[in-house]
């Protein structure tokens, strides 16, 4: 006769095969290793526990079911290389600082918005080190620093000024630091 | 010997389109699919393969094999890509064939079909997080911390999601694995 602490035993190993199976499914493989050997004996030996696995086990084969347009036909492939043959490539590696977003970034390739951004950002790195040249000929940086501000400012508005630093929406879908 | 996707990725970035074409014939397939079952929708999930290898083409220079393998990055804009267009999608998509005639066929792969479009919308019906963790752990089978990485939250959390996602459609497909415990499914 089973004592109450098998009891107590089987029970907690039941509720972990349930909460294995309905986290990852009837397939032991996916299952932490530890636990692996103890729950398929549960498993073989229990008919709660054969009735869990059985019923997360037809779960998976109709997940298995779901279709998942695999055959992948080569008209697709020829229009991706196509595609890809009128594309242009970046060169520049950027750092991306934010999460992708999306399928704004076709466009983008398309319109050929990133060129523009990317004249926009080497014509600004050009004025700061003319600046910076400017400022070390003078000597007198603080009103000079004022008026540049001024302009950034004037310049700036809705569009790349973001805390101190450079921003533009990267064509990977997040925002890139120039 | 099928040559490395770093290497691959490296001669894509310095333009050699023989290399790229390896590359799409090779993750297309699973890039497909991934979307297929994120988005529920055949053409839909041909736009996001073909956006995510075209950002192969135009990006491979940012790839970085020491980071991440080829698959991972790829996976991870076929991702962001599909949870774009949900959030964009207002209204609930119809499913690719509706409407459509069904060509007769043979009883058992018409019930078939019709038993993978079920599971196809309750996959579809799921709440965005949930089919997400789903089809990063079950269909692209990533460990719960790779899939909570990806989706940048913590393992407890994919785990979570899991838990419900399983549970949702178990309630939905209850008849289907029934049928299917019951022997009289598809096989």
């Amino acid at each position: 006769m089973a004592t109450m602490d098998e009891e107590h035993n089987h029970d907690a190993v039941l509720a972990e095969l349930e909460a294995v199976l309905e986290t990852l499914g009837a397939r032991p493989e996916r299952w932490p290793p530890d636990r692996r050997a103890r729950l398929m004996t549960l498993v073989d030996s229990d008919v709660r526990a054969a009735q869990a696995f059985s019923e997360a086990k037809a779960l998976d084969r109709l997940l298995g079911m779901a279709p998942d347009g695999s055959a992948a036909d080569a008209d697709l492939q020829a229009r991706i290389l196509a595609a890809a043959g009128h594309t242009p490539q970046a060169h520049r590696p950027l750092t991306i600082v934010g999460g992708v977003d999306g399928a704004r970034g076709r466009s983008e390739h398309a319109s050929g918005g990133s060129r523009q951004r990317r004249w926009q950002a080497a014509a600004l790195l050009a004025a700061s080190l003319l600046l910076g040249v400017f400022i070390g000929l003078s000597g007198s940086a603080i009103p000079v620093l004022q008026d540049i501000s001024i302009v950034a400012v004037a310049e700036g508005a809705g569009s790349w000024g973001l805390g101190g630093a450079l921003f533009a929406p990267d064509s990977m879908g997040g925002l890139v630091q120039l | 010997m099928a040559e490395d996707d770093g290497v691959l990725a490296r001669r894509v970035a310095s333009g050699d389109r023989q290399a790229y074409a390896t590359l799409v014939r090779r993750h297309l397939p699973s890039l497909l699919a991934m979307a297929r079952r994120m988005l529920g929708n055949a053409a839909h999930a041909e736009d996001a393969a073909q956006e995510a290898l075209l950002r192969l083409w135009t990006h491979a220079a940012r790839y970085d094999p020491a980071k991440a393998r080829l698959s991972t990055w790829l996976t991870r804009i076929v991702m962001n890509l599909c949870l774009d267009r949900l959030r964009r999608r207002q209204e609930a998509p119809l499913p690719d064939d509706f409407d459509m005639p069904v060509p007769p066929r043979q009883e058992q792969a018409l019930q078939r079909d019709q038993t993978a479009a079920r599971v196809e919308a309750a996959l579809r019906a799921l709440p965005e997080r949930q089919r997400t963790a789903l089809v990063l752990c079950h269909y692209e089978e990533m460990s719960m911390a790779e899939a909570a990485s990806m989706m940048e939250t913590t393992v407890e959390a994919v785990e979570s999601l899991l838990a419900r996602a399983r549970r949702g459609l178990k309630r939905e497909l209850e008849p289907e694995w029934r049928s299917l415990l019951a022997g009289d499914g598809d096989e």
